[in-house]
């Protein structure tokens, strides 16, 4: 059934009338804007070395960390694209003959432009180094993404300087992640979790880091398609479907981790009677009476409304309507 | 409502436009040109690298990596430990792993990688090809999953589509009223071993074309609790799971300097090795019904094909979007009514659902760096749910014992709409300032609210004061109204439910996190966040939500040779329920209570990692986690009622390791790993198999355990 706006039948799909003088406004004036600021001229770099890496590396060559770099895809030279069949480190790393060049007495060693420990450039502008190679189908979507916007730097999460990145490895991608997402740390180690701590799984399982349409930058167009990829079994569509389950996995679950298990948000029988106050037993406020001896609440304990209820997902059976069969 | 919802639009779209306004404005009240702007990127006016020798570049060619093989040891049964880990089971195993790496000077690769290959846990990783021309990938790993330990069973056939009592047993009214009910249990494990394999192949040529296929195969055995009942009495059964999913991903794309477009094609098939799961009652039937049948989840299939890309103009505008239609698609025979012999089986009005969901999705995000400082952007987004499954009426037979009602199946719709627009400022060179709206329309099918509309602000700082410092603070305020008629809540419902996901609800929510850097050599992060829901119309159903959650964490490189990491962090949720218990059709409104569920996570660690040791000690590290989630629910009533016991997981895992070389191409690592949990859980705690008259429980209660692993393993380096 397709939703229809009741007066005209059309679909009611509404695009704001601001929202297009904006586009045109952004449109018009950016184009403006951006013009003059060319004009104002740019900066003068350095010079690149004479020799390049061996330039680099008469320094550097005994620093384990840098010469890693050769196990990677970063220094294949047969690959025109890498930085090694080019300007090799100062292909990433800026134009280095002030960085490599004599300094004079007293003073400080220019800091290489990019990527370095005190090094100059902007995050944005060292992005632009990586993005002037991975400017692909996936990063497609950095521009305006949430981690672009929040000024993320590529470094920030990637080790180029080893033969395993670990952000790029499903057993050690978390604890980088969770370097900024510190709060997430809680949920992983909750009671009950996706397999996050045990390296099993990775936060890249759900999410794309580099920028997605999607909500929450989910690999998927919504949540529950997200959830369908592994969680296939509760997709249906059935014949007696729950409804907040078609809408949102997370209505009920908390998928980085919980108190409760299946990850749900609380526990039954609180957790339906949120949406189900009904005359007879789904209404009734089950305390702790009978706990821990004695005659025990039969709708409380084990998985209380599961217990009879266990098709919460939707049911396929004709009789299915309570979601017991 | 629709007032309402209307006026709200209207002051939304003002507000918006405003905001529009002034960011249009800004660069005309005069701003300074940012002189440290580079427009000069390497590469673009690049050196003449011809004399660039690289002679001192050890590049990668041939075979290098290493094989690890050893010896482990787990110090008792931990179900618990070994979930998802394959360490669950006392005794040896074998400690396998592999990372090898083989270059060739044309760019030909090939990687092979593979961890804990002698567990369950096993994940190996193979990829091969020419590096920027094609790549082949196969990924293999199995999660293994344990839902419950120490369960018992009568059932004969557990974990399988056919269960069945003993011979000898005899049916009660209730579960203290089976005789042979001690007598007939026996163990059964529950849980799943789920196992992926996916294979990928992604083709670079011609450029800038790029085709890409993904082929990925889900299996997931075993079994999982579930419950089967008749009325009021149930039996919780091991049912089988014989899942197997099967994804297709395939993608061409072409991508230009300053735009990609890609199509893509999603396939999903979903097969599930058994349709139903038979048991028999073991209760004494009612009305003839001595055995059930549930429907599994029945096999399906998912489509869709997407069409996205994004476009970029130099600087000032990138335009992004994707366009997705799919379909979800189901039409397995349904199972027969009831399989009690004593009723009248009623007619089906057709033999399998044809179920058809189609879904599409459209998103488009424009962003434009107005000037240096400012930026822009705005998204829409629209995602539909289009169920066209038939509606028809089925007669109920409920739980296998009576016959009831004619009633008709509701297929689910719904549509999203979504307006979003923000802006972006730069004040000065360490401040900068972010605004954003974004409206929200919901409409969906069949339910008491057929629209939702939630308006939602934010604002943003980042700053950095100082090279050491850095600060975020996000403020965001959200509130929602619906259309919702009490009317269309159902027969014998309360009037006052506001189910929590359509009722009327404000939300606050703010986070600070701050990093500072101590030292040259030490950081320190803090964070605090806090949300809090608040669904003022609802008399009855979820009140209000709060989460507090707050953290520490520090790290230090304390010499060349030593990096170290400590963390704590804190959480609190807080929910408030209310209802009322109602017993008599001509009082809806019922005897009200009030319930809270408080849990409160905490989690703390170190760790410590050498990169030399004294001698021939290579590499050690040391890290230790603690974490504990408490739950306290609390449930008043117009009578007085005892506290629920507290809930609690407390779990301690202390892993230490350490490598010394023994040849310059073999190293010895030793692994130790300890792990405790402590868990008390009142739903589960002392359960028998009998302790509730009407349900046959597996009496899976949690152990307390301490288990430890120790590991030695070779590793051969080439």
């Amino acid at each position: 059934m397709r939703l229809r706006n009741s007066k005209n039948n059309k679909p009611r799909v509404r695009f704001p009338g601001v929202f297009l003088v904006a586009m045109l406004g952004l449109a018009l004036t950016g184009s403006a804007v951006n013009a003059a600021d060319e004009e104002a001229g740019a900066e003068k770099l350095p010079d690149y070395t004479r020799t390049g890496a061996d330039t680099c590396l008469k320094c550097h060559g005994d620093d384990a960390k840098v010469m890693t770099i050769f196990d990677t895809p970063h220094a294949v030279k047969a690959d025109g694209r890498t930085p090694f069949a080019g300007a090799q480190c100062e292909s990433c790393h800026g134009p280095g003959s002030e960085h490599a060049g004599r300094v004079g007495f007293g003073k400080e060693r220019p800091p290489i432009p990019a990527f370095g420990a005190k090094s100059p450039w902007t995050t944005e502008r060292e992005n632009k180094v990586c993005l002037g190679c991975h400017q692909d189908q996936e990063h497609r979507f950095w521009d305006g993404s949430g981690h672009q916007r929040q000024d993320v730097g590529c470094v920030d999460c990637h080790t180029v300087h080893a033969r395993h990145d670990p952000v790029m490895e499903t057993e050690t991608q978390a604890p980088v992640c969770l370097d900024c997402h510190s709060e997430q740390r809680i949920a992983i180690n909750s009671a009950y979790s996706h397999p996050i701590r045990y390296g099993e799984m990775a936060c890249t399982s759900c999410h794309e880091p580099h920028g997605s349409l999607n909500p929450a930058m989910l690999t998927g167009t919504s949540v529950n398609r997200t959830c369908y990829k592994c969680h296939a079994e509760t997709r249906g569509p059935f014949l007696w479907e729950h409804e907040p389950v078609t809408e949102d996995c997370t209505l009920c679950h908390r998928p980085h981790g919980s108190n409760n298990p299946a990850l749900l948000t609380r526990r039954p029988p609180l957790l339906c009677q949120q949406c189900h106050s009904r005359l007879s037993h789904p209404s009734i406020g089950r305390t702790a009476e009978g706990l821990p001896s004695g005659e025990a609440s039969q709708f409380l304990l084990s998985g209380s409304c599961l217990n009879c209820h266990s098709q919460v997902h939707g049911s396929n059976h004709p009789s299915g309507t309570p979601l017991s069969r | 409502m629709a007032m309402n919802t209307n006026n709200r639009l209207r002051r939304l779209h003002r507000a918006m436009g405003a905001l529009l306004c002034l960011a249009l404005s800004l660069p005309a009240l005069g701003r300074e040109a940012d002189a440290s702007k580079a427009t000069d990127e390497p590469g673009k006016a690049g050196p003449d690298t011809s004399q660039w020798k690289c002679a001192s570049c050890p590049f990668a060619s041939g075979l290098s990596g290493y094989l690890g093989f050893g010896l482990g040891n787990v110090s008792t049964d931990f179900s618990e430990f070994g979930n998802f880990g394959g360490l669950e089971d006392q005794g040896l195993y074998g400690a396998f792993d592999a990372d090898l790496l083989y270059r060739a000077d044309d760019a030909r690769y090939l990687e092979v990688q593979g961890d804990r290959l002698g567990l369950d846990s096993r994940s190996l990783s193979v990829e091969g090809g020419r590096q920027g021309s094609y790549s082949l990938s196969l990924d293999y790993d199995e999660i293994p999953y344990i839902q419950a330990e120490g369960a018992r069973t009568v059932f004969l056939g557990a974990g399988t589509a056919d269960q069945t009592l003993p011979e000898d047993w005899v049916r009660g009214d209730t579960t203290q009223r089976m005789p042979q009910l001690s007598s007939s249990l026996h163990d059964v494990g529950i849980g799943t071993r789920r196992k992926t394999l996916t294979l990928g192949l992604d083709v670079r040529r011609p450029d800038p074309w790029r085709y890409r296929v993904n082929v990925q195969r889900i299996r997931k055995e075993g079994s999982l609790i579930q419950g089967g009942s008749f009325i009021f009495r149930s039996a919780l059964l091991a049912a089988p799971v014989d899942y197997e999913t099967t994804n297709v991903a395939a993608s061409v794309g072409y991508e230009a300097k300053t735009w990609e477009l890609a199509a893509e094609y999603d396939l999903s098939v979903f097969d599930n090795g058994d349709t139903a799961l038979r048991w028999e009652n073991p209760f004494t039937p009612i009305n003839g019904a001595d055995q059930g049948q549930i429907a599994l989840s029945p096999d399906s299939q998912s489509h869709q094909v997407m069409l996205s890309g994004s476009w970029r103009m130099p600087r000032w505008l990138t335009v992004s979007g994707q366009v997705a239609f799919g379909r979800m698609e189901q039409d397995e025979a349904f199972l027969e009514p009831t399989v009690n012999s004593s009723l009248t089986v009623p007619t089906l009005p057709r033999f399998n659902l044809d179920g058809q969901v189609n879904t599409r999705v459209a998103n488009l995000r424009v962003t434009s760096d107005l000037t240096d400082r400012l930026g822009a952007k705005a998204e829409l987004k629209y995602d539909e749910r289009d169920n066209d499954t038939p509606i028809d009426a089925y007669r109920q037979v409920v739980t296998d014992v009576f016959v009831t009602d004619l009633v008709s199946n509701r297929p689910y719709s719904y549509e999203r709409r979504i307006a979003n627009a923000g802006l972006d400022y730069r004040l000065v060179s360490w401040l900068k300032v972010s605004a954003e709206a974004e409206h929200e329309e919901m409409d969906r099918t069949f339910l008491e609210a057929a629209n939702t509309n939630t308006d939602t602000y934010t604002v943003r700082a980042r700053s950095n004061p100082l090279a050491s410092l850095n600060l975020n603070l996000k403020l965001s305020h959200s509130e929602r109204g619906s259309d919702l008629n009490p009317a269309l809540l159902g027969e014998d419902v309360n009037p006052g439910l506001r189910r929590f996901y359509l009722a009327d609800r404000r939300r606050d929510m703010g986070r600070l996190d701050a990093d500072y850097a101590l030292r040259d050599n030490m950081v320190v992060g803090i964070f605090f966040e806090k949300a809090d829901d608040n669904y003022g119309d609802s008399d009855v159903g979820l009140n209000g939500a709060s989460d507090r959650n707050y953290g520490l964490d520090v790290s230090a490189i304390l010499s060349e040779k030593v990096n170290a990491h400590a963390f704590v962090a804190k959480e609190t949720i807080n929910s408030d329920i209310t209802g009322a218990d109602i017993f008599d059709p001509n009082d809806l409104l019922g005897d009200p209570w009030r319930a809270e569920e408080n849990d409160n996570f905490r989690t703390v660690g170190f760790g410590v990692e050498f990169n030399q040791l004294p001698g021939k000690w290579t590499r050690a590290a040391i890290d230790f986690t603690y974490a504990d989630a408490k739950g306290d629910i609390l449930v008043e009533k117009s009578e007085e009622t005892p506290d629920f016991p507290r809930l609690l997981t407390r779990r301690y895992t202390l892993q230490a390791s350490a490598a010394r070389e023994i040849k310059e191409d073999l190293d010895l690592n030793v692994r130790y790993l300890m792990a405790r949990r402590d868990r008390n859980d009142f739903f589960y705690d002392g359960l028998q198999p009998d302790s509730v008259p009407n349900v046959l429980t597996l009496g899976n209660g949690l152990d307390d355990e301490t288990v430890h692993v120790f590991s030695v393993m070779l590793r051969y380096s080439f």
